[in-house]
């Protein structure tokens, strides 16, 4: 449990650093509005996750 | 049921190689973290399996079985493993719905910069090269041929529906339409394949013959007289979208309904005036289609004529002979920049003014639905936003694909029909995440066709590329958002006055 919370780690770690140096500044449009939201729902979503895994790591 | 528009945009000016390099690679990363995601998700439905298997090997442990802490004696140390297990499981099912967002996001920057659009239009070459030659060698059999793959279509689309359709022909032979034109204009004027198009010169043939007769049958005289609209009817464009929707309006009141008279007569373009506030003039020029009516300029020979690769003949075409006079009483002065819309005839007519008349006015833009304006003498100063249907056979009877330059843009929609109801407004929706989630939604991937029935319509009708610009535009690519922005540049004054001209021949 604990080598597989730490691999999820660095999977979300990785996750982040791409969604963040992901190219959005000069694209326009729906889509762009799109992919900008969902960016931030992936993020905050990656963090609760991580928080979630470490409470479950914390309790094993 | 009804039908949706999937875009793809080849030419304008977007971004550089270095930037559509940068986008591929965030594309690629983004879909090698939707891996990870899942191989992570996998790993946490594994460990659930794990917990089950030690439960399942102490089958005798009533503590362990129950998994209940409070159960436990102070000598027995346990865990909350249905506690674990649950939470294992709603880490797995997170990572997935993490997984799928990021293929969906990959997936929607692949699509809204048409980064695959290089290796689509090569297939299309190949296939087109591939008809042409055949049709040039032997373009009786070639065109049996793609008869008989049109009988197909209609075949299969009237068993889909149950009654007759033939728009079913149309789509079945849409890949090769382009190529077929290729091929017999070259068997028609004996130029070898592979040269380009030749629908210019076949189109000069024919019209050498058909221009004279057309003449004789309907007259050489035109008649044109203005009306002013009025401003609480007429629309008052000041983009791309609104122009397409201003010139619908014009091309559907032009025919009569069983109950009421039209409300605009059928030869009729609208010219429009906007002021800036220093003062000076900019002017959108809106041309419906091809209307067939006896005394129209608008008729269906002018088209041939139109497509001529003679700029005399196209000159003398009855429809642009029109609109350029209109013009010049509607008073558009050389430095005055001119913006042009026009539906299938109407875009030719605009392509044709733009090629012969540069130096008479200033068309700073045009745009074109499903118009063969491929083979126009277009100068590069001349911005143009074509919107062509795979399958609507008009936009192919050029004989091939408009040029792709920082000036030209293209967008090509495909048809597809759609799961649900039409929607008003657009597809592409920040909600739509929540449906990715189930892995099969693709936000900003096509826009539903208004007003379109169950039924397969041919697809030449502006509805179908006014779905078209929407969905381009939802994809928000550069090229297009560059196009949409020099269009604005050119209406973005208060309008003045909006002038319909009214073109009739006589003998």
């Amino acid at each position: 449990m604990d080598s597989l919370s730490r691999a999820t780690f660095a999977t979300l770690d990785s996750l982040l650093d791409t969604v963040q140096q992901s190219p959005i500044d000069d694209w326009r449009g729906n889509a762009a509005d799109l992919f900008r939201a969902t960016l931030n729902r992936i993020s905050l979503q990656a963090h609760a996750l991580r928080n979630e895994i470490a409470q479950t790591r914390s309790l094993t | 049921m009804g039908w949706e528009i999937t875009t793809g945009i080849r030419g304008g000016h977007a971004y550089s190689a270095a930037r559509i390099d940068e986008y591929s690679a965030a594309a690629h990363m983004l879909d090698t973290q939707c891996e990870l995601a899942k191989a992570a998700a996998a790993s946490w439905d594994d460990a659930v399996m794990q917990l089950s298997r030690l439960l399942g090997s102490a089958p005798a442990c009533a503590i362990l079985r129950s998994a209940d802490i409070a159960s436990a004696s102070d000598q027995h140390e346990t865990l909350a493993f249905g506690w674990i297990r649950e939470r294992c499981r709603e880490h797995a099912d997170h990572l997935a719905a993490l997984g799928n967002q990021l293929a969906m996001i990959a997936d929607l920057l692949i699509r809204a910069h048409s980064l695959y659009s290089q290796a689509d239009t090569a297939m299309r070459t190949i296939v087109g090269a591939m008809v042409e030659a055949s049709g040039t060698v032997a373009p009786r059999a070639t065109a049996l041929g793609i008869g008989l793959l049109a009988a197909g279509g209609i075949a299969g689309q009237s068993l889909r529906e149950g009654h007759v359709n033939p728009a079913g022909a149309l789509r079945s032979t849409a890949w090769a339409q382009e190529g077929l034109m290729r091929g017999l204009s070259n068997a028609m004027t004996g130029r070898p394949p592979y040269h380009g198009s030749n629908v210019g010169i076949a189109s000069e043939t024919i019209s050498r013959v058909s221009g004279p007769i057309n003449d004789h049958i309907q007259g050489d005289t035109l008649t044109l007289s203005a009306t002013t609209a009025d401003s609480g009817t007429f629309r008052d464009p000041h983009s791309v979208g609104e122009a397409l929707d201003s010139l619908r309006f014009i091309a559907e009141r032009r025919f009569h309904s069983s109950d009421t008279e039209p409300e605009i007569p059928y030869g009729t373009i609208a010219i429009q005036r906007y002021a800036t506030s220093r003062g000076a003039h900019s002017w959108l020029v809106s041309i419906p289609g091809t209307d067939g009516m006896p005394d129209s300029p608008f008729g269906w020979e002018q088209n041939l004529e139109l497509m001529s690769a003679s700029r005399e003949r196209r000159v003398r075409a009855d429809s642009s002979a029109m609109v350029v006079r209109a013009m010049r009483e509607s008073g558009i002065k050389p430095d005055e920049p001119v913006a042009i819309i026009g539906h299938s005839q109407g875009g030719i007519v605009a392509a044709a003014i733009a090629s012969d008349n540069a130096d008479e006015f200033s068309i700073s833009h045009i745009v074109t639905a499903g118009s063969p304006v491929a083979n126009h003498p277009i100068p590069p100063s001349t911005w143009v936003t074509s919107i062509e249907i795979d399958d609507e056979l008009v936009a192919a009877l050029d004989g091939a694909p408009n040029p792709a330059t920082d000036h030209w843009l293209t967008i090509r929609g495909t048809k597809r029909a759609g799961d649900g109801p039409a929607p008003e407004t657009s597809s592409c929706s920040p909600k739509a995440p929540e449906h990715a989630r189930a892995g099969t939604a693709k936000p900003c991937e096509s826009q539903t066709v208004s007003e379109a029935g169950a039924d397969m319509e041919i697809s030449h009708s502006l509805k179908y590329h006014q779905a078209a610009y929407r969905n381009a535009m939802d994809k928000g690519h550069g090229a297009v958002t560059n196009h949409e922005r020099h269009f604005r540049s050119i209406v973005s004054g208060s309008l003045e006055e909006t002038t319909l001209w009214q073109g009739r021949m006589t003998r």
